[in-house]
C-alpha cells in the first residue's frame, strides 16, 4: 500500500469526477425510481409504484415505439452511409481531402444552429427550402415536420446529415489501414471492383462496423434533443421519445421519481439489446 | 522529484476548490432580498429605474441589501434551480404554475406574512384558491388578464377592415371571425388567423374558444370527476378549427404553432389575428420592433355557447429555502415599488416611475391589468396611472375591458396542463390531415385523459 501510495493520490481526482460524474448520478437515479418524491427531494419509499405509473401512461407506449423506430431507421438510412462514403472517398484520386472536410463540417456546426438550419429547409409553407425546390420541380408541398407518418425518418435523415460524417472518418482510417498488398493480389487474381469489394474491403471494415452499429444503436435510442427542439414530440406525440417523455416527466411536470424511472428503464433495455447483440455476435465468431 | 510536485499539485488543486466559498461582504445589512423581479440587462431603461428605486430603498431599509437576480420563469430552468436552493427570494410566473411548485415544495409558507400584514382578506377568493394548499398560502398576485383576440392593425388596413377612424371592424362572433380571416386571406394573401397547437398553448387557446361553443372540458358526475372532451360542443369547436384550415384556409401553413410563434408571425405582420392576453402586448414591440399603434384588443368572439374570457395572469412566489426575515423584506420591496394593495405617496411615485421607464424605452403603456385584490380604491388607481401614462389609443382596446371582465372564466379546475396537452395533440392531427375526425381522436383524448389523469382526482 505503502508502495503505491503517490499512485492512490494521483488517482483521487480521477476516482472523485468518475464518483460525482457517472456513479454518483447512476445509483441515485435507481434510487430516485423507487423513492416517492417531492420536487426533487425524496419524501419516502415508493416500490415500483413509479413505475406502475409510468407504463400506464399513455404516452409511453407511443415513446418506446417511437425509441424503436428511431433506432431502426438509424440503421436504414444512416448506417450504410458512412461506409459507402468512406469507401468512395478511399478510391478518389483527386479532392479528396476537401471532400473529407465538407463531409465533416456539419459535425462542427451546433446543434441549436443545425435545428435552425434544417427547421429552414424543412419549413412546410411555400417559403420552405426543400418544397420551393419541389415546386419548382412541379410537385407538391410537404409538411414535413407535420405529418405523423414521416416525422420519424425526417429527423433521422438530419441526424444522419449531422453525424455521418464523424462516423466517415473513423471507417476511412480502417481503409487506410488495409494491406495494400491484398488489393494487389487480388488485382493478379483478376478480380473486379466488386470482387475486391465483397472480399476484401468489407470483411476488412466488418469488425469495426459491429461495433459502431452497437453504438450507434445505443445513441439513437436515447435521442432527445431533435425530436424535443424540432417538434416538442408532436405532431400527436408521433416523434416523442422515451428521453423526451423522461426530459418531460423532469423539467416540466416536476416529477422526479417517474422521471428516473424511465431512466432506469431505458437502461434495462439497452443492456438487454446490447446482450442479445453481444451473445448473438460469440456465436458468429465461433 | 517530478513525483512529488505532481502530487502536491494536486492537492493544491484539490484545497483551492474547497476554499472557493462565498466572499460576498454584506456589511451592516443583516438579509440579503435576492430580487428575481430584476429586468434583463439588455432592458437599459427598466435596469437603470430598478438602479435608482434599490438605492432608495437601501437608503430606507438600512438592514436589507438588495441583490439584483434577474429571472425569468421557465419549468425546465426553474427546477434545477429549485433544486439547488438557488431560487431568488422572489420571483413571477404565471397562473397555470402555482399548483405543481407548491405540490413539489419549492414555494414558501405566507399565511403568516400575509396574516400580519392583513393583506389575506383582501386576496381575491378564486385566486386564493389557486395559490393555497390545505389552508395554507404560497404566493400572491400580481396581476390578472384576459385573453383576447389580437389585432394587426397593419394587416387589417391592408385588408380594408379598418373604418373612417381608423378602428379595426373586428369579429363579434366565431362565424364573422372566420369570413373576416377570409377577406384578411384573399385580400392580402396573409393567414387570417393563427391557431396554436404546441407546448399545451394550443389547448389552452382551445379551451377558450370551445367555452364558446358550449363545452366542459370536466365535470362532476356522481360525485367522480369526469373527462368530457368528446362532447357534441368541443367536437363542434374542433370542427371549426378544421373548417379554418381546410375549408376557409386562413390559417398559416405551419401547423406547429407555440408561444414564440404568434409572437413573431404577428410582430411581423405576417397574420391577421391571434389569441393573447393584454398583459404581453409589449412582446412583439421589443421582440420583432413592432409598431406599438399597429396593435389593438378585442374580446374574445361570441359563439353558440355564449362569450368567455379564459382568466390569467401573474403571481409572486417565494423561494421554499427564503428566511421568513428575506420573505418580509420581499414583501417591504413589494410595497415600496407599489405592488400591494395599498395606496401611499411613496408606492405610488414608485408605479409612476416604473411606468415611466416603459414609456421611455417606446413599450406600450395602458392595458392595465384586471383586478387581483378586494380593494376598489387600490384597483382604480392602478387603472388612473396607466391611462395617465398611456402612450397608445386606448379606444383600441374599449370593447376589450367592457366585455372581457364580464365574461371571465377561471381555467379548467384538475390536471389543465395536462387537458392542455392532450388537447394539443387532437389539434395536430387536426391542422395536419385534411381527412382527420375530430370526433374519433376526441373520443380517444377522452379515454386517454380519463384513465391519465381525471381518475386520480379524490
Amino acid at each position: 500500500m505503502k508502495k503505491h501510495l503517490s499512485a492512490w493520490i494521483l488517482m483521487i481526482p480521477t476516482l472523485l469526477l468518475f464518483g460525482f460524474y457517472i456513479w454518483q448520478p447512476l445509483f441515485y437515479s435507481i434510487y430516485l425510481s423507487v423513492s416517492e418524491t417531492k420536487g426533487y427531494e425524496v419524501i419516502g419509499f415508493a416500490g415500483f409504484k413509479n413505475y406502475i405509473e409510468v407504463l400506464n401512461d399513455p404516452v409511453f407506449l407511443k415513446a418506446l415505439f417511437n425509441s424503436f423506430a428511431y433506432t431502426l431507421w438509424s440503421l436504414v438510412i444512416g448506417f450504410l452511409v458512412p461506409i459507402i462514403l468512406a469507401i468512395v472517398i478511399n478510391e478518389l484520386v483527386h479532392l479528396s481531402s476537401l471532400i473529407r472536410i465538407s463531409i465533416y463540417l456539419p459535425n462542427i456546426v451546433p446543434m441549436i444552429a443545425t435545428i435552425l438550419i434544417w427547421k429552414f429547409i424543412l419549413d412546410p409553407g411555400a417559403g420552405g427550402l426543400l418544397n420551393s425546390l419541389l415546386m419548382g420541380l412541379g410537385m407538391g408541398k410537404v409538411g414535413w415536420l407535420q405529418q405523423e407518418a414521416i416525422i420519424i425518418p425526417v429527423i433521422i435523415s438530419t441526424l444522419t446529415w449531422k453525424a455521418a460524417g464523424a462516423t466517415t472518418l473513423i471507417y476511412l482510417a480502417r481503409l487506410k489501414g488495409i494491406n495494400q498488398e491484398l488489393y494487389e493480389a487480388a488485382e493478379i487474381d483478376g478480380t473486379n471492383i466488386f470482387q475486391r469489394l465483397r472480399y476484401i474491403t468489407i470483411p476488412q471494415i466488418y469488425n469495426l462496423g459491429r461495433i459502431l452499429l452497437i453504438l450507434q444503436i445505443l445513441a439513437v435510442f436515447q435521442i432527445l434533443i431533435e425530436p424535443w427542439l424540432y417538434t416538442g414530440g408532436g405532431p400527436n406525440n408521433a416523434s416523442v421519445s422515451l428521453m423526451l417523455l423522461n426530459w418531460n416527466y423532469a423539467f416540466r411536470d416536476f416529477q422526479a421519481g417517474k422521471a428516473a424511472s424511465i431512466s432506469v428503464i431505458v437502461n434495462i433495455i439497452l443492456i438487454v439489446l446490447t446482450l442479445i447483440y453481444l451473445t448473438f455476435n460469440k456465436e458468429q465468431d465461433e | 522529484m517530478k513525483k512529488i510536485f505532481l502530487v502536491l499539485f494536486c492537492f493544491i488543486l484539490c484545497a483551492s476548490a474547497f476554499a472557493m466559498g462565498d466572499n460576498e461582504a454584506k456589511g451592516d445589512r443583516t438579509t440579503t432580498l435576492s430580487l428575481g423581479l430584476w429586468p434583463e440587462e439588455s432592458r437599459t431603461a427598466d435596469v437603470a429605474s430598478m438602479t435608482e428605486l434599490k438605492k432608495q430603498f437601501e437608503a430606507k431599509y438600512p438592514d436589507i441589501a438588495v441583490k439584483p437576480a434577474h429571472y425569468k420563469y421557465q419549468p425546465d430552468t426553474f427546477i434545477p434551480m429549485a433544486a439547488a436552493g438557488q431560487v431568488p427570494t422572489i420571483i413571477e410566473t404565471w397562473f397555470t404554475e402555482p399548483g405543481k411548485i407548491i405540490d413539489a415544495g419549492y414555494a414558501a409558507d405566507i399565511s403568516a406574512v400575509l396574516n400580519e400584514l392583513g393583506y389575506m382578506t383582501k386576496m381575491n377568493d378564486s385566486v386564493k384558491t389557486m395559490v393555497s394548499r390545505g389552508g395554507k398560502v404560497f404566493a400572491i398576485p400580481r396581476d390578472a388578464y384576459a385573453l383576447g383576440l389580437y389585432i394587426n392593425l397593419n394587416v387589417y388596413k391592408k385588408a380594408g377592415l379598418l373604418d373612417a377612424n381608423g378602428m379595426p371592424k373586428y369579429p363579434k362572433t366565431f362565424d364573422e371571425l372566420a369570413k373576416t380571416a377570409k377577406i384578411i386571406k384573399d385580400k392580402t394573401g396573409i393567414p387570417g388567423m393563427m391557431i396554436t397547437s404546441k407546448d399545451n398553448v394550443g389547448g389552452w387557446h382551445f379551451t377558450n374558444l370551445a367555452w364558446a361553443f358550449g363545452a366542459e372540458f370536466e365535470k362532476k358526475v356522481n360525485g367522480k370527476w369526469m373527462a368530457n372532451l368528446d362532447s357534441p360542443e368541443v367536437i363542434a369547436a374542433m370542427n371549426y378549427v378544421k373548417d379554418l384550415k381546410w375549408k376557409y384556409d386562413v390559417l398559416p401553413e405551419s401547423t406547429l404553432l407555440g408561444w414564440g410563434d404568434w409572437i413573431q408571425y404577428f410582430g411581423t405582420d405576417k397574420i391577421g389575428m391571434c389569441f393573447a392576453a393584454a398583459d404581453v402586448v409589449g412582446i412583439p414591440v421589443n421582440d420583432y420592433k413592432m409598431d406599438r399603434n399597429a396593435i389593438a384588443i378585442a374580446p374574445i368572439p361570441k359563439g353558440p355557447g355564449g362569450q368567455y374570457s379564459l382568466m390569467g395572469g401573474t403571481i409572486y412566489i417565494f423561494s421554499h429555502t427564503a428566511t421568513p426575515a428575506e420573505v418580509i423584506a420581499a414583501f417591504k420591496w413589494l410595497d415600496f415599488t407599489g405592488r400591494l394593495p395599498k395606496i401611499d405617496e411613496e408606492s405610488m411615485k414608485n408605479r409612476e416611475i416604473d411606468l415611466q421607464a416603459k414609456v421611455d424605452a417606446g413599450e406600450p403603456v395602458g392595458c392595465y391589468p384586471l383586478p387581483v385584490w378586494n380593494d376598489k380604491a387600490y384597483n382604480d388607481s392602478i387603472e388612473q396611472l396607466n391611462r395617465k401614462y398611456a402612450n397608445i389609443n386606448m379606444d383600441l382596446f374599449k370593447d376589450y375591458y367592457t366585455i372581457a371582465p364580464k365574461t371571465l372564466k377561471a381555467e379548467e379546475p384538475y390536471a389543465t396542463q395536462d387537458l392542455y396537452r392532450t388537447l394539443d395533440g387532437v389539434i395536430q392531427v387536426v391542422l395536419g390531415d385534411k381527412n382527420a375526425d375530430p370526433a374519433a381522436l376526441l373520443k380517444e383524448a377522452n379515454d386517454t385523459f380519463q384513465k391519465g389523469f381525471m381518475d386520480k382526482v379524490k
